[in-house]
């Protein structure tokens, strides 16, 4: 009784749309204090020289965090492998996913709900754990992989010495990661197209990559932009294959944005760096993310 | 003729189907298949590794590496885990439904704006807001408290949720709510016994979530915890396998590691287990296209 006169209350002073806010109102404080607040005073650090030296008494210097990082020239490769990075993650990921959920999606699969299950435990399974399980099966002189390798004949391949190989590490790690989310994904969303669609397109003599052009990809080519858009925000910002597996190594040449200010911070202390490369992260992000959403209106689906 | 060459494809197609599947599961359970093995043995490192190890002795297994576990706090361990993964999934659950049904059903001013900005928010690394949020958390008293713990794991969870939520309810038509609405439940309750109810396999989806980023953190807590008594099982993990050596990969405790890491990813791996059959509705009933 209570609350609905007081609700009443409410909507008599301050009209129906506002009382509306107070579903909202959850949200918005832990969002104001869990991002908001700490994201304006990152980058209120980025302008300070705020770092080891001057932990207490920094003070503002403008734009010179931003300009170092442009003028010294370091900032463009860690940018590109950024790129590589989520590009050379997704790609896989999706195709892998997708290629998995289409064969067990056949009709007549035997089997699907366990096997189902076990493709998905790479997901279920803490990935910080599985990331130190793969870190030791890299390893270069006792590593499972260069052992199995060795039954082929190949020499010892020193992984993380240089760079093709450490992209090979991360991006191979990173699709055992992730690929089974994609294949829930994806299989969840093609178990919503009716069995008739598929029938008819055989009957009218279809093979099978025009059944899954014509039936199967039209009714799932919202989920699949969904989620791979979703995956490179996600894989844009994912710290812990990088930093466990190679450590931006060889030299700086495999570090991410992300990981790169996070070792700028807690690696030498140089909070005020770290927090520019976090903003010019976040505005690269953004900018290509506004700019996928509205390309594929997935912007249009979330609001 | 053409029956036969029908029949020629379909075994060509079966034929390639399992190989694939049969191939995509070697590379998933490989590296669980690994660890479940070294539990049960007694190889403290991966320099005394080789090949023929991967090949189960079933003499020389021994349950050393579990009692090892066990004689460490683990339990206590475990519930500290279950305990900080329960309030996030709470928090996480409460706020994202709540706003799920605002942003879908209410009409509130400048909702779309509100939408995209809340969106840009989540693009923010844990990595750029670990300093201040350490700063504001000394200042508030919240280092080394779960609730403080609680509100950052459930954020992520609670904003990715609230468009799922939000997604999810724009596809249910408006009747259900308001036939509960005639039968005298106030609006705030229609919303939630109806919805709450056709939206399982999203909440589900949504618990997992929670669940995960909670369970399964070690940067966060690692940065805002450092008293033993909350260790979670993450920590607890990195205590008893790694911390002899330097690098966690080299740990001198490689069976322990892998017996611990098993015992702690039960939990995970059965409630994916239970779950399975929401997950793959989760997305035919979440409306997107």
């Amino acid at each position: 009784m209570f609350p609905n006169a007081f609700k009443i209350g409410l909507e008599k002073t301050f009209g129906k749309a506002l009382t509306n806010y107070v579903y909202l109102l959850p949200i918005i404080g832990l969002i104001l204090f869990i991002f908001l607040y700490p994201i304006a005073y990152g980058i209120y650090i980025s302008f300070t020289n705020f770092s080891l030296q001057h932990l207490f008494n920094a003070t503002i210097v403008g734009f010179q965090n931003y300009y170092l990082l442009f003028q010294s020239g370091l900032i463009y490769p860690i940018i590109l492998q950024t790129l590589i990075w989520t590009v050379g993650s997704i790609v896989p990921m999706v195709l892998m996913g997708m290629l998995v959920a289409v064969i067990l999606n056949q009709k007549g699969f035997k089997l699907k709900l366990p096997i189902f299950t076990l493709i998905l435990l790479p997901w279920a399974f803490p990935a910080f754990i599985s990331l130190l399980v793969w870190s030791g099966m890299w390893n270069t002189h006792f590593g499972i992989i260069n052992q199995f390798l060795s039954l082929f004949g190949l020499s010892q391949i020193n992984w993380l010495y240089s760079v093709i190989p450490a992209w090979s590490v991360l991006i191979i790690t990173n699709l055992w990661l992730s690929f089974p989310y994609y294949t829930a994904f994806f299989l969840s969303s093609m178990q919503s197209v009716p069995d008739e669609f598929h029938e008819s397109a055989k009957v009218d003599g279809a093979n099978m990559l025009q059944r899954f052009s014509r039936v199967t990809w039209p009714s799932i080519k919202g989920a699949v932009a969904f989620a791979s858009i979703s995956g490179f925000i996600f894989t844009w910002n994912n710290f812990y294959p990088i930093y466990l597996l190679t450590s931006g190594g060889p030299g700086t040449s495999t570090y991410s944005l992300t990981v790169y200010a996070y070792s700028q911070a807690f690696s030498y202390y140089n909070y005020s760096l770290g927090a520019a490369f976090s903003v010019i992260s976040v505005v690269i992000l953004a900018i290509m993310a506004i700019f996928m959403l509205k390309y594929t209106k997935v912007l249009d689906m979330i609001s | 003729m053409d029956v036969n060459k029908y029949t020629v494809l379909n075994f060509i197609k079966w034929t390639l189907s399992y190989i694939v599947i049969g191939m995509v599961l070697i590379f998933a359970l490989f590296p669980l298949y690994y660890i479940v093995l070294l539990s049960f043995s007694k190889i403290p490192s991966i320099a005394t590794l080789s090949l023929s190890s991967l090949i189960p002795n079933f003499s020389d297994f021994t349950l050393s590496a579990y009692e090892a576990v066990m004689a460490s706090p683990f339990f206590t361990w475990l519930i500290n885990s279950l305990v900080l993964a329960a309030g996030t999934v709470a928090v996480a659950l409460s706020t994202a439904f709540l706003a799920g049904i605002a942003l879908s059903r209410l009409n509130i001013p400048g909702k779309k704006a509100l939408i995209v900005f809340l969106y840009i928010l989540t693009f923010f690394p844990f990595t750029a807001i670990v300093i201040p949020i350490y700063l504001s958390y000394s200042h508030l008293g919240l280092l080394n408290n779960y609730l403080g713990l609680i509100l950052i794991y459930a954020s992520g969870t609670a904003i990715f949720g609230a468009y799922m939520s939000k997604i999810f309810i724009d596809s249910v038509p408006k009747d259900y709510e308001e036939a509960a609405m005639v039968d005298g439940q106030s609006r705030f309750m229609a919303f939630l016994t109806v919805l709450f109810r056709i939206a399982r396999p999203i909440v589900i989806f949504l618990t997992l979530l929670a669940f995960i980023a909670a369970y399964t953190d070690y940067a966060v807590i690692n940065v805002l915890v450092s008293k033993g008594s909350l260790y979670t099982l993450m920590l607890g993990l990195y205590h008893v396998s790694a911390t002899a050596s330097g690098s966690q990969t080299a740990a001198v405790n490689l069976n322990i590691f892998a017996a611990f890491s098993i015992l702690m990813g039960l939990p995970i791996v059965t409630l994916y287990i239970v779950f399975q059959k929401y997950l793959t509705q989760m997305y035919s009933v979440s409306g997107i296209r």
